[in-house]
């Protein structure tokens, strides 16, 4: 059996779980737990764990969807999840008040992952908050010399992942051909 | 591929006349409207209180002839093909080419360049109707350039002065300068262009005529709005993903003078796919030009797609200021070629072997969940 692995990350409430279960064959094992802390305020339950999805792909190979804990605190699981993986989906959440934060702890977190693989950023919640913007994005992104695909995505929409998750396929090897 | 009859049944006169232009022009040599006879092909139109009922109808006329259905549901008839409603123009050629050869997979284009590499078999087969529309609508359907022709250089590069395009373009720039909103008057609709977004109940149909003719000044021009503007009638739609369209609607297949087709141009960010009008080989295109500037020629030739999917979407990046184009910078290919010819191999070692090897493998398995994403 070969193995793939893909990691959604990002803050809380920016749409990994839905993200990774819209593209799943199985329902998610989340491991949403009642937060103990302020992340209770924005948003009832939060991951603690992880969040895992599946894709089967062929009869002996399957593509494993990881979403990140999205508290801080847990940060030592993140190279766990990472060893192995293919490629780093980064979810920002546009109503978040410090959005440009939040690009600089993700991709600080991610670096040698970023460097080793490639990275895609979907930017949800824009249908309710349509600023700051992708162009936005992008101004933090090269701040950290990164240049990645950012894309307006609604994690609820499976069309808005999968084109997100394909432009990832498509940056890893541009010679990639459908 | 010699030339088919066609017949088309159960369709109102004036669709019917409609048909009649359609075969008679450009691009449709190969297709003959018959209204006697027996054709080869049999195009009926299904859509009708008692489809069953037509369709008896129309077998007792031509038994056994190979069948294109047109219908806003599915259908599935013996010797039949069926394509939903709105119907583009290449995807009822590419129908009625499969019908003929008794539904043959989709045919190959007749043109290919033999500098290159193919074109996937995967990239050829039957795409959705909605693929197949875009495709129709943004890339046309001409043939690869030769640089050194005039005449198809001519053919495939459009100048956007005295279209909608340069329009547009100008009263996005004018309003995002001074925040003013503008009206562009004399469509065949409102269309209002404000700060956050265009107004306008124009059908997208209806727009990409208006972006195929050449403008008149003196009937359509900008007007500036003054004092404050009544609240949007409709909901507002994004500057840049109109834009964009338009630019590909304009473009059509063909590259903007205003970029050279040798000289290296790099594509600034991703366009938003999620929101903008992806168009056939246009996510393989910007990785290949975020990463590293190519000639427009180069880019083609690296990535083996038709120049056709490549200037469209260069034209509308270049409309949405995503292009820059580098004078004197080298246009590196590096692409790996996916399959060598065998004997080139030979002096290879041991471990540049396993690197081929490897990124071959690699290639495979996301080649593969790039399927399962498209639903294969
Ligand atoms: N309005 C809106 N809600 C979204 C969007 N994307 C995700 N959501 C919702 O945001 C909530 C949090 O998503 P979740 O996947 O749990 O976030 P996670 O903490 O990153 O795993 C869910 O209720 C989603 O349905 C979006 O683009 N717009
Ligand atoms: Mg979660």
């Amino acid at each position: 059996m070969a193995d793939y692995k893909i990691v959604f990350t990002g803050p809380v409430g920016a749409g990994k779980t839905t993200a990774i279960a819209s593209l799943s064959d199985i329902p998610p094992i989340g491991t949403d737990e009642a937060a103990t802390d302020m992340t209770r305020e924005r948003k009832p339950r939060t991951t603690v764990a992880m969040d895992y999805g599946l894709m089967k792909i062929a009869d002996h190979e399957r593509l494993h969807l990881y979403g990140t804990p999205g508290q801080e605190r847990f940060d030592f699981m993140w190279d766990i999840l990472t060893e192995g993986g293919i490629g780093l989906v980064l979810m920002l959440d546009n109503s978040r008040k410090h959005p440009q934060q939040d690009v600089d702890f993700f991709v600080t977190a991610f670096r040698d992952y970023i460097a080793k693989t490639q990275m895609v950023v979907g930017v949800t919640r824009m249908d309710t908050h349509p600023a700051p913007g992708v162009s936005f994005y992008h101004r933090c992104l090269a701040a950290h010399g990164l240049n990645p695909a950012v894309f307006e995505v609604d994690a609820r929409r499976r069309e808005d992942v999968g084109t997100l998750v394909k432009a990832l396929l498509h940056s890893l090897d541009p010679g990639l051909r459908p | 591929m010699p030339v088919t009859t066609v017949s088309i049944f159960n369709v109102p006169e004036r669709t019917s006349a409609q048909f009649a232009i359609l075969f008679e022009s450009p691009g449709w040599e190969k297709v003959r409207l018959l209204t006697m006879g027996k054709p080869q092909v049999g195009v009926v139109d299904l859509d009708s209180s008692d489809p069953d009922r037509v369709w008896k109808e129309y077998r007792k006329r031509y038994p056994e002839v190979p069948s294109v259905i047109l219908s806003t549901r599915p259908q599935e008839r013996e010797g039949a093909l069926w394509l939903t409603k709105p119907v583009s123009p290449a995807a009822l050629k590419s129908a009625i080419a499969r019908a003929r050869k008794g539904f043959a997979p989709a045919p190959q284009p007749a043109h290919t360049v033999v500098s290159r590499p193919r074109e996937d078999v995967a990239t050829r087969a039957a795409t959705t109707a909605l693929d197949a529309e875009i495709e129709d609508r943004c890339c046309g359907d001409a043939p690869d350039i030769d640089p050194r022709n005039a005449d198809d250089v001519a053919r495939a590069t459009y100048c956007i002065q005295g279209h909608f395009q340069a329009l547009l373009s100008h009263c996005c720039a004018l309003v995002i300068r001074d925040g003013k909103s503008r009206a562009i008057e004399g469509l065949p609709g409102p269309f209002v262009v404000h700060r956050n977004g265009i107004e306008t109940t124009i059908r997208p149909n209806v727009l990409r005529s208006v972006c195929l003719i050449a403008l008149r000044e003196d009937i359509v021009h900008l007007r500036e709005l003054v004092g404050t503007a009544p609240a949007p009638a409709t909901p507002l739609q994004p500057l840049a993903p109109v834009l964009w369209q338009v630019a590909l609607w304009s473009a059509r297949g063909r590259l903007s003078r205003d970029i050279a087709l040798d000289v290296p141009v790099r594509i600034r960010h991703w366009p938003v796919f999620t929101r903008w009008t992806e168009t056939p080989n246009a996510m393989r295109i910007t990785a290949l030009l975020v990463g590293a500037p190519h000639t427009p020629l180069d880019a083609a030739l690296a990535l083996g797609v038709p120049h056709r999917h490549l200037f469209p979407l260069l034209s509308a990046a270049q409309a949405v200021g995503l292009l820059e184009s580098l004078p004197g910078h080298a246009s590196t290919p590096r692409i790996r070629e996916e399959r060598r010819s065998g004997g080139d191999r030979r002096g290879e070692t041991g471990a540049r072997e396993g690197e081929r090897r490897e990124s071959t493998d690699r290639r495979g398995i996301l080649r593969r969940i790039l399927g399962r994403l498209a639903g294969r």
